[in-house]
């Protein structure tokens, strides 16, 4: 044998999708701005998750913004966020199949050119909202993102784990729908109408951050994307299961 | 400070020497955390050693076994839930061998796989010079309830069930036997029972890799986890037996997942790389340290347990 075979390493990819339609403005959009560094800073700090994690930021409202491309946890400012316009989820999802498709072949073409192999597990998407969606249609979109028959191989072979997270207007039964593998992925929402929005949106980074932590020592043992468990959330934050039972 | 002292005072002026032996080998990049994560102290003083090291002479066979904890477990300063152990049978006649690999779900499983490797050993031992039979059922039963024992006293709870014992100390287990003579054809015998994802490869002459354990099913990504806590102790256990014939030149390893998992197929560079060093026998110390490579993203516990048979002396060696 002349040449050692490339290398395998594990990457877990994350893309954290936040609303940032008007009804953020004042305290949501207050809070995305002050704990999105805060949650990559905290992210960057665990050495054996900067490891493996990728992390993605995109903000949307009608339209989608890719603010940060998936890549290592990073270290420079982030732009400030402004919230306006309207709430569209069917162009956000387009967006984030895009991204998907665009990003996990970059990561293994520059993988390759350091030597190395990846072993890139299944996309995990954060999708924060605080109001529903104005396009009928967005189901469409959800489908094209996150329908695959392993038998057939028709649909989106890549498609992620979706977890929606509703606060303040959100609208519970359209985000139920979006768990996304069914029997495994969850739903969080603030309940308590009295929550501040810039503290809703702090407890929803400590989730993601939680959930992230998790599925990183979870795939060390071979295992899947794991989540912060009823118990150990906030008062005021429920998780759900699709079956419409409280995780407890 | 003054050079190393041999038994007398040092030469004044004579220079330090440095340790020849670096913080960590690495596989690969080996990550950050490999640089920013070192030993820790699990906060009780019977928690397991951070490392283990072993290693026997015994004639034309060799073993060399390690435990080492992994970054995950020394970062979050919880124990090694791995275990290993080592032993010749009281007749003398074989080299008996245990891993077992401790679910980081259960608690206190850095006890299960402790009793289950060592109790295991002690049981194959009773089964090779008493018996004329390897009772696979009956060494794992043994492991088993030593695991439901040490449960019961160590929580003062005489009547705990199998089921509770199993969900705070679950662990996998892979057990044998290796005879330290040939015993046809110049071949040793290697006899070994497994429960759960440890694994067993052969490396021949050549550094080739050969499983000798069956293959994990869906090589880790994704695999879906059961509901129930897999693992002993348990009264249904599925064991499977596999035995290999070793050649002269040929070397066994038993492992956890923690090297199972990279080690892979025996094809990639980490394979190339262990086959490398794992030519012939190196020191304890220097398996010990082999054996918890770095390499980006693998935390988990290691153990491994090496077994070399010498080339017969008639080759010319060297492949």
């Amino acid at each position: 044998m002349s040449d050692a075979p490339e290398e395998e390493f594990i990457v877990l990819p994350f893309y954290v999708v936040c609303d940032v339609s008007y009804s953020m403005a004042g305290q949501g959009i207050l809070g995305l701005n002050q704990v999105l560094p805060v949650l990559r800073d905290q992210a960057r700090q665990d050495p054996v998750l900067s490891d493996v994690v990728q992390l993605g930021l995109v903000t949307f409202n009608s339209t989608p913004t890719e603010v940060t491309q998936l890549g290592d946890i990073g270290e420079g400012p982030l732009p400030t966020l402004t919230a306006s316009g309207g709430t569209e989820y069917g162009a956000v999802l387009r967006k984030i199949k895009q991204l998907i498709e665009r990003d996990i072949p970059r990561l293994k073409a520059e993988a390759a050119a350091r030597g190395e192999r990846l072993r890139v597990y299944r996309p995990a998407v954060f999708f924060l909202s605080d109001g529903g969606p104005n396009d009928a249609d967005w189901l469409t979109a959800f489908t094209e993102l996150t329908a695959y028959d392993s038998k057939t191989e028709a649909g989106f072979k890549s498609y992620p784990l979706f977890v929606p997270m509703g606060l303040g207007g959100a609208d519970e039964s359209v985000l139920r729908q979006m768990i996304h593998p069914r029997e495994h992925s969850r739903l969080f929402m603030v309940k308590d109408p009295h929550v501040d929005a810039a503290v809703a949106v702090t407890e929803m980074a400590k989730i993601m951050l939680g959930t992230i932590l998790g599925s990183v020592q979870s795939a060390q043992a071979g295992g899947i994307h794991v989540f912060p468990e009823q118990k150990a959330l906030p008062a005021g934050i429920v998780v759900y299961e699709y079956d419409g039972g409280n995780s407890v | 400070m003054s050079g190393p002292v041999a038994g007398g005072r040092a030469a004044p002026g004579a220079p330090v020497v440095a340790a020849p032996v670096p913080e960590f080998v690495a596989i690969g990049d080996p990550g950050r955390s490999a640089r920013e994560v070192g030993p820790s102290l699990s906060g009780s003083v019977d928690a397991p050693a951070d490392t283990v090291a072993d290693g026997a002479d015994l004639g034309a066979v060799t073993m060399r076994s390690a435990s080492v904890r992994g970054l995950t477990h020394r970062k979050e300063q919880t124990r090694r839930q791995d275990s290993v152990a080592a032993a010749a049978s009281t007749d003398g006649r074989w080299l008996l061998l245990a891993i077992a690999d401790g679910l980081t779900a259960a608690a206190e499983s850095d006890r299960g796989s402790s009793a289950a490797a060592s109790t295991a050993v002690r049981a194959l031992d009773h089964c090779v010079v008493n018996r004329s039979d390897l009772d696979w059922g009956w060494v794992v039963d043994a492991a088993s309830a030593a695991i439901l024992r040490r449960a019961r006293r160590e929580h003062s709870a005489p009547d705990m069930e199998m089921d509770d014992a199993r969900s705070l100390m679950a662990t996998t287990l892979l057990v044998g036997a290796i005879s330290l003579q040939p015993i046809e054809g110049g071949l040793h015998g290697g006899y070994f029972a497994l429960v759960g994802d440890c694994s067993a490869m052969l490396l021949d002459p050549a550094g080739r890799w050969h499983p000798i354990s069956p293959l994990k099913a869906g090589n880790g990504a994704g695999v879906e986890s059961s509901n129930g806590v897999r693992g002993l102790p348990r009264a249904d256990p599925r064991i499977v037996p596999f035995d290999v014939g070793i050649r002269p030149g040929d070397a066994v390893f038993l492992m956890s997942d923690g090297v199972g998992d990279p080690l892979g197929d025996g094809t990639n560079s980490v394979a190339y790389t262990l086959a490398q060093w794992w030519a012939s026998p190196p020191a304890p110390i220097d398996f010990a340290a082999q054996v918890g490579f770095a390499r980006r993203g693998y935390v988990d516990d290691r153990s491994a347990i090496g077994v070399w048979v010498a080339p017969a002396a008639s080759d010319g060696g060297g492949g």
